[in-house]
């Protein structure tokens, strides 16, 4: 089959590798029929995640069709129509059992990295380095997909394959993220980062409740899908200063509610920014935390930190001292979209919610290294590049 | 827990803790103090302990050591500055750690190299002049029992470990365990296992005969709130060459360690799963392990309800 594999920092290949094969009874084959780039993949291409292989295959958002299944498999059958949550649960570990499939004990086959650096081992994440199991990933032909009665999530009728593909991990990212911020009837919400996932956030605050939703880019045209499409104040933060435009807008008391959409490549333009790229380019931490540090600054007093932005390793000038004289509560975690796919369908269905407008580049897998530059460089205005295997 | 006067409190040393083959880890007494009363209590003893961190006020060096560095300390720092240079100055910076060393009697590196209380326990118990050890533990969701039955069973695990190839009864108690080892090498070691213990405890430990002495110990416990059983598994081997040996030792159990934690996690996932997970892409390097039973009078391993389940192979 054919796939987009990583070869080294800021190097992608097309290349013709070995099928899947089913492995354990509660495999399941799925042949790729859309499969979206995600912000967090830039981390991969740029070497800020370790233990990438070159030859890896990339790529954790995507839908199919049902090819094969293992001996175990109940819920599918060859031919059905699916998508994937790229967060891998295995449905029976002490966490699964509580809906927080994203903690998964079981779903990690490299327990070792993850253990070392975390504490304990972190989930299975589908093409997301080997510390997070070394899983093939979705920009291929065929993928297998382990514990699929837990993973994969039947599309029902009236959703399309261009809303199903990013319920893989954009939308639940997203309503993850503001489900965590613990949202109230009348707050205001701060959203960081306009990509897939921010804009899913806003569109999942406002369905949570939030009265309104105030979105922080730089680029001019995500700004404009944030307002246009998902009903938010748009700020730019390089034509002005968000710590005071956030209070401006809120009465001076900040934002109920932040959520960090951006992660551990934050781009800023105050001091901070340029201390964090110096130390992540010598080595010395891993992370940019401009946002993180806006965010906590500018949330209320009492309020809720939200982070669903990737972060992999250590971050400098954390500012603890505002969290704990703020009394604020920060909450974070890789998505357990497990617990909110058919939620997510049914608000699709109703209308409610379309996220078919993040997907703004189709292409075949074989453009997929041209798909990948124009996302990192954010030109033509590309927002999503979804491929599809011929 | 014992309540006892201030007059009646003593320290108890290992020996009177009553450490012993039986429980490994054993209930240590621990002295505790308030206003009011001295309360002996008990807490378990922790693999995980380590030489308290050694400060100018409570020093790790003994005064022949102290004076030792002292005096080379000294004489480097005077050659240095006697030479000078790139040559010198260095002497000169090693001279100060060397006479810092000496001063405040405090040395990490010595520390590093102390072995553990528990180390220190368990080599007086063993009449062992050194070892190294190790300790994982993982909660599994199922019940003792059947944690404890397929446990028992060492076809079950050694089908879990990458590298074993083969485990063979030998007699009723020993096993011979063969592996794959570095460069084609194969490597052999015959393991004895102990009466089950009520459900609670696992135990080998390698053949008289064996050239690398191990022991290897298995408890379970019923973990809080219904969570199902807590294993906590310790790893000890004999080392030699004094500090040598024993950093050698620990240099090596860092690997022993990601062994220990991929087979528990193995464990863990066979149980609850009924599978273990991988990340291959196909099944060509699926491992072909053999479990040989006793041709003879040896009394085969119990068989776990649990170990029907076709073991698929180890983590990839």
């Amino acid at each position: 089959m054919r796939a987009l594999t990583w070869q080294g920092p800021n190097k992608l290949q097309v290349e013709t590798v070995d099928d899947p094969s089913i492995l354990n009874p509660r495999d399941a084959i799925v042949r790729v029929m859309l499969s979206s780039v995600c912000g967090s993949d830039l981390h991969l291409l740029g070497g800020y995640v370790p233990t990438m292989q070159a030859g890896d295959i990339i790529g954790h958002e995507f839908m199919g069709e049902v090819v094969e299944t293992g001996s175990a498999i109940t819920q599918f059958s060859k031919g059905d129509r699916v998508v994937t949550v790229s967060i891998i649960g295995c449905g029976q570990c002490e966490h699964c059992q509580r809906s927080d499939f994203s903690c998964c004990d079981n779903s990690n086959p490299n327990p070792s990295a993850t253990d070392i650096a975390y504490g304990q081992p972190a989930c299975g994440i589908i093409g997301y380095s080997h510390a997070f199991g070394g899983y093939a990933g979705s920009h291929a032909t065929y993928i297998r997909v382990p514990f699929a009665d837990v993973n994969l999530f039947a599309i029902p009728e009236g959703v399309s394959d261009e809303q199903a593909v990013f319920v893989s991990d954009a939308v639940p990212t997203g309503y993850f993220a503001a489900d965590n911020a613990d949202i109230q009837r009348g707050d205001t919400v701060a959203v960081w980062g306009c990509g897939g996932v921010g804009l899913m956030a806003i569109s999942s605050a406002y369905l949570l409740g939030a009265e309104r939703v105030i979105a922080i880019d730089r680029f001019p045209e995500r700004l404009r899908l944030a307002e246009e499409k998902a009903g938010a104040i748009a700020l730019n933060y390089e034509t002005c200063d968000v710590h005071a435009a956030l209070l401006e807008l809120t009465g001076g008391r900040g934002p109920d509610r932040c959520i960090d959409c951006v992660g551990m490549e934050a781009h800023g333009t105050e001091i901070d920014y340029f201390y964090d790229k110096t130390k992540q380019m010598m080595r010395l931490h891993t992370e940019r935390g401009t946002v993180l540090r806006q965010s906590i600054r500018a949330c209320r007093k009492g309020g809720t930190v939200s982070v669903v932005g990737v972060y992999g390793g250590l971050l400098d000038k954390f500012p603890m001292g505002a969290i704990v004289n703020k009394s604020l509560t920060l909450r974070s975690g890789q998505q357990p979209g497990q617990r909110y796919v058919k939620r997510l369908f049914e608000h699709i269905q109703k209308g409610e919610l379309d996220p078919s407008y993040l997907l703004t580049h189709p292409m075949g897998l074989e453009q997929s290294v041209e798909g990948y530059a124009m996302f990192k460089d954010k030109t033509h205005s590309c927002l999503r590049a979804v491929f599809r295997p011929e | 827990m014992q309540y006892v006067t201030a007059s009646t409190v003593r320290l108890i040393g290992k020996r009177e803790c009553g450490w012993n083959n039986d429980a490994v880890p054993r209930l240590i007494p621990y002295v505790a103090l308030d206003h009011k009363e001295t309360i002996m209590t008990e807490r378990p003893q922790l693999v995980a302990s380590r030489a308290a961190v050694p400060t100018p006020s409570h020093p790790n060096l003994g005064t022949p050591e102290r004076v030792v560095s002292l005096l080379a300390g000294t004489l480097l720092i005077a050659n240095g500055l006697r030479e000078g240079g790139l040559k010198g100055w260095p002497q000169v910076m090693l001279g100060a750690c060397a006479a810092w060393r000496g001063y405040s009697g405090t040395c990490r590196v010595k520390r590093a190299l102390t072995h553990t209380p528990f180390e220190q326990a368990f080599e007086q118990d063993r009449d062992w002049n050194g070892s190294k050890v190790i300790s994982r533990s993982i909660t599994i969701g199922k019940p003792r029992e059947e944690v404890f039955a397929f446990c028992s069973n060492p076809g079950n695990l050694g089908a879990l470990v990458p590298w074993v190839d083969e485990i063979e009864q030998t007699s009723e108690r020993t096993y011979r365990w063969v592996a794959h080892g570095p460069m084609d090498k194969t490597l052999e070691c015959d393991i004895e296992q102990d009466d089950p213990k009520d459900g609670r405890k696992l135990h080998w430990i390698a053949a008289p005969d064996s050239r690398f002495k191990h022991d290897i110990q298995m408890h379970f416990s019923d973990a809080p709130t219904g969570r199902g059983t807590q294993i906590k598994a310790i790893v000890a081997c004999q080392t030699s060459l004094g500090s040598a040996g024993y950093a050698l030792a620990a240099a090596i159990s860092k690997f022993s360690d990601k062994a220990l934690l991929n087979l528990l996690r193995s464990i863990k996932q066979q149980l609850e799963l009924g599978e273990v997970t991988t990340n291959r892409m196909r099944a060509q390097d699926t491992k072909d392990f053999l479990f040989v039973h006793p041709a003879t009078n040896a009394t085969q391993a119990p068989t776990s309800p649990a170990s029907t389940t076709p073991i698929t192979g180890g983590a990839a």
